[in-house]
């Protein structure tokens, strides 16, 4: 038994032990009792033995004189004097000594010695008589006593006879009286006992009840103040057991919470596994598993909670987010329970997404303005004008009637082209921002281009996609209206400082991710000659054809060395005048050259033609499958090259310029784009 | 503001679609989507259905059709009487389709409005609070319909 215990319970115990102490001293005090009872009731009758043998041995005394005198035998009434004087006179001793003592069933008896001083002065009074008495019979015991010796002894028995019966009388009083005291006393203990006893079980009673309606009250307070904090509380509340069962209690918001109703020792997993998806049903699973496990510390595995902020779906459908924490309940050591908190957290996450938004936000909103500080602002606001009618162009072409399974991947492949080019100007003026998300846009095109049907689902994706692209728009137009009227110098040189800045940019970021060496040589003079608007369209071609020569053109620094050329690739962009409003533009680069049998190869591969039909095309035909959409060389796609849009782009932008392309390659040396065009 | 997911779109597009399918084992298609420039890109055909959406949500969605779509579909539905009203009744049962849905879907952050049939034209329909409301057009057998989300986030 705990000491705990013991303390609770420790008012019964006693009045329990009192209880039984008293009992059995009572009971030893009655056995006791009894047995001196017993001995007086012995004394007591052989007392009154006494009184009957004095007056015997005076009978038989006086019944000799007659068989003297009437001249008959005697020898009936000295055996019979033999007999009664010695059982007075044993008796007698036994009264005064304590001694074994013929009884009055002529068994033997032991007879206690007295106990009074009364008693003790009779018997000693009785002596006083006795002695002399039995001098004087002892002859008659004798054979051949004289009458003399009969006279004298029942002459004394004359005398004295009534004494000692009175002595007799008085010890027979005397034993009695000591015998109800005895009784008496029996009664008092037996009685008191009782009534001690009875006290004892009243207290017990009173103290058990005192303590019972005690406990009762602290326990009708106890439930009243947990169902006050769980009516309370705003968090759902409840225990688990080790057999995934809730308890008998739990907060009344819980099934608001979770949307479920839920009644006491109703199986939680199964409710979990509505809400939850499978792969996190399984590892709430095993994290509670864990959490009942004894070898395990709760700090150690709280990390693990893969439902410490998880989204659920709702009763009707509605997903929402609800965070789960569970704590141990110990009992004597041993895990009993886990105490199981939820909180519908749907607010909180909402306003963490929002202000993750506002972040992003702010980021790109500085991010912009870092680099409108350092941008021309006419070439930025060309951009922004570039970007607006490219969006409003893929919106055009969304509305478009045709839902054709060709007319939606021609749809596909011209909304590539928009974000390509959009993609590559952003990254000329250095918008990441900007360039991510139309990085991220034409990834989206690709994979549903390389499903090879494009289906209408997709083109609400698009849509949503297109939005997000104003949405950015909207942001960077802001700003840059914002920041308009601010600038100065001259604007010409302002403007192909730009220009040639753009350029070097580019090619040195490209080069950086492609591990090349690559330098820039730029004779950009002519272009403010040109209308920006011209000269804009010239931009953004540029950045394409710089994209191929340095992923395409310019070979690893290794490499270019073992064919004998600067480890430093180079590229030359020149716009030049060459007659009266007649220009060429040029992006040269001393690379490897277009491989008219590496494009026949990459076509075979590719599936688009058969190797005879590729063999058989003329070297012009197979050049200019270079400007067909969805065209690369390229192994692996990444940001700059692989997606199979650009030269097509180039192409598009030349149409629209309505400029003359000649293209000069040689394998191994150099490649040259050169643009002629009037305006 | 936040601006309304995918998934949020699909929910009424979805709802379409299964209402057609349901009604008469025919599914319905997407065609097409596109941003409305404007209210004069808002394709408003012969009957529309709105439902209108406040609390966390803000705007309205709703469905228009052909009346030839409109008439087919009642002929599936085995309905003989092809008047205005029930061209009428058929948008708002459409209507009432993506209030459940929505209902359903968003749960307590959304409160919808009864559905309300027009047709033709009405001031309702102008673009409400996106500059550029999402239209998804919708093929049934060979008819036109539409759907336009023109919902923000709050």
């Amino acid at each position: 038994m705990s000491w705990e215990l013991f303390r609770k319970y420790r008012w019964i115990i006693i009045s329990v032990l009192i209880f039984l102490a008293t009992d059995l001293s009572v009971l030893g005090y009655n056995i006791y009792s009894s047995f001196k009872i017993a001995e007086s009731a012995v004394s007591i009758n052989l007392s009154g033995r006494q009184r009957m043998l004095s007056q015997r041995t005076t009978k038989v005394l006086l019944s000799l004189q007659d068989d003297a005198r009437v001249g008959v035998s005697q020898e009936a009434d000295l055996k019979e004097l033999a007999l009664v004087v010695n059982l007075f006179d044993t008796t007698l001793k036994g009264f005064r000594d304590g001694d074994t003592v013929t009884g009055g069933d002529g068994k033997p008896v032991f007879l206690v010695q007295v106990e009074t001083d009364e008693a003790r002065r009779i018997v000693s009074d009785a002596y006083e008589i006795w002695n002399p008495y039995l001098t004087k019979l002892q002859p008659l015991l004798k054979p051949g006593f004289s009458d003399t010796e009969l006279t004298d002894v029942t002459t004394y028995a004359r005398s004295n006879n009534l004494k000692l019966l009175g002595l007799m009388n008085d010890l027979t009083t005397d034993l009695e009286k000591t015998a109800n005291q005895r009784a008496l006393r029996l009664r008092a203990v037996q009685i008191g006992g009782l009534v001690f006893v009875l006290f004892n079980v009243l207290v017990t009673v009173f103290i058990s009840i005192r303590d019972l309606m005690r406990g009762d009250r602290a326990l009708v307070k106890a439930r009243k103040e947990t169902e006050e904090i769980l009516g309370t509380v705003k968090e759902g509340l409840f225990l688990l057991d080790r057999e995934h069962r809730l308890g008998s209690q739990y907060s009344q918001l819980l099934p608001e919470i979770l949307q479920r109703e839920v009644a006491p020792e109703m199986p939680f997993l199964p409710i979990l596994e509505e809400m939850v998806s499978k792969e996190v049903y399984d590892s709430a699973k095993d994290y509670i598993e864990l959490l009942f496990g004894e070898r395990v510390k709760e700090s150690l595995v709280t990390a693990l909670n893969p439902l410490s902020q998880v989204e659920v779906r709702g009763k009707e459908g509605a997903s929402h987010y609800l965070s789960f924490h569970f704590n141990r309940v110990l009992e004597e050591g041993k895990i009993a329970h886990l105490l199981v908190t939820v909180q519908d957290v749907t607010d909180l996450v909402q306003l963490t997404e929002q202000l993750e938004a506002a972040k992003g936000q702010s980021r790109v909103e500085v991010e912009v303005l870092l680099k409108l500080l350092s941008t021309d602002a006419g070439v930025l606001r060309q951009f922004l004008d570039n970007v607006g009618n490219g969006l409003a162009q893929i919106n055009e072409r969304l509305r478009s009637e045709d839902d054709s399974e060709l007319a939606r991947l021609h749809l596909l492949n011209h909304i590539m082209r928009i974000v390509h080019g959009i993609k590559g100007e952003a990254a000329a003026l250095g918008i990441e921002i900007f360039e991510d998300y139309a990085h991220g846009f034409e990834k989206e095109l690709v994979e549903m281009r390389s499903k090879g049907e494009v289906r209408g689902e997709d083109m609400v994706r698009i849509t949503v996609l297109l939005d997000g692209f104003y949405e950015r728009l909207a942001s960077i137009t802001n700003i840059a209206e914002k920041m308009a009227g601010s600038g100065g110098g001259d604007a010409d040189e302002k403007y192909l400082q730009t220009f040639t800045e753009s350029v070097q940019n580019l090619v040195a970021r490209i080069a950086g991710d492609a591990q090349k060496e690559v330098s820039v040589v730029c004779d950009l003079a002519d272009i403010v000659h040109l209308p920006r608007r011209v000269a804009n369209e010239l931009n953004s071609l540029c950045i394409q054809l710089l994209r191929n020569a340095v992923k395409h053109g310019i070979e690893m620094p290794e490499e270019r060395e073992t064919l004998g050329k600067p480890a430093v690739g180079e590229i030359r962009v020149e716009c030049r005048e060459v007659g009266r409003d007649e220009y060429e533009f040029i992006v040269r680069d001393d690379g490897r050259g277009i491989s008219v049998k590496g494009i026949r190869e990459v076509l075979v591969q590719k599936g688009l033609l058969s190797k005879e039909e590729a063999e058989a095309l003329s070297v012009d035909a197979v050049m200019l499958k270079l400007f067909e959409p969805g065209f690369s060389t390229a192994k692996e796609a990444d940001r700059d090259a692989g997606h199979g849009v650009g030269l097509d782009v180039v192409a598009e932008k030349i149409m629209q310029l309505r400029g003359q392309l000649t293209l000069n390659s040689k394998v191994q040396t150099f490649t040259e784009f050169k643009i002629r065009f009037t305006y | 503001m936040a601006d309304i997911t995918e998934q949020e779109i699909r929910v009424f597009v979805d709802a379409v679609n299964r209402y057609f399918e349901q009604i008469t084992g025919e599914k319905a298609r997407i065609r097409g989507s596109f941003l409305a420039e404007g209210e004069t890109q808002l394709p408003i055909y012969d009957f529309t259905g709105l439902i209108s959406l406040s609390g966390q949500y803000r705007g309205c969605i709703y469905f228009s059709a052909t009346r030839i779509l409109l008439m087919r579909l009642l002929l599936a539905m085995q309905e003989p009487r092809q008047t205005d009203a029930h061209m009428l009744d058929a948008v708002g049962e459409i209507a009432n389709t993506l209030a459940g849905n929505a209902r359903e879907y968003f749960g307590e952050t959304m409160d919808i409005s009864v559905p309300t049939t027009f047709h033709g034209f009405s001031d309702l329909l102008k673009s409400a609070v996106r500059k550029r409301p999402y239209v998804i057009m919708i093929k049934w057998k060979q008819y036109e319909a539409a759907v336009i989300v023109d919902v923000v986030r709050k």
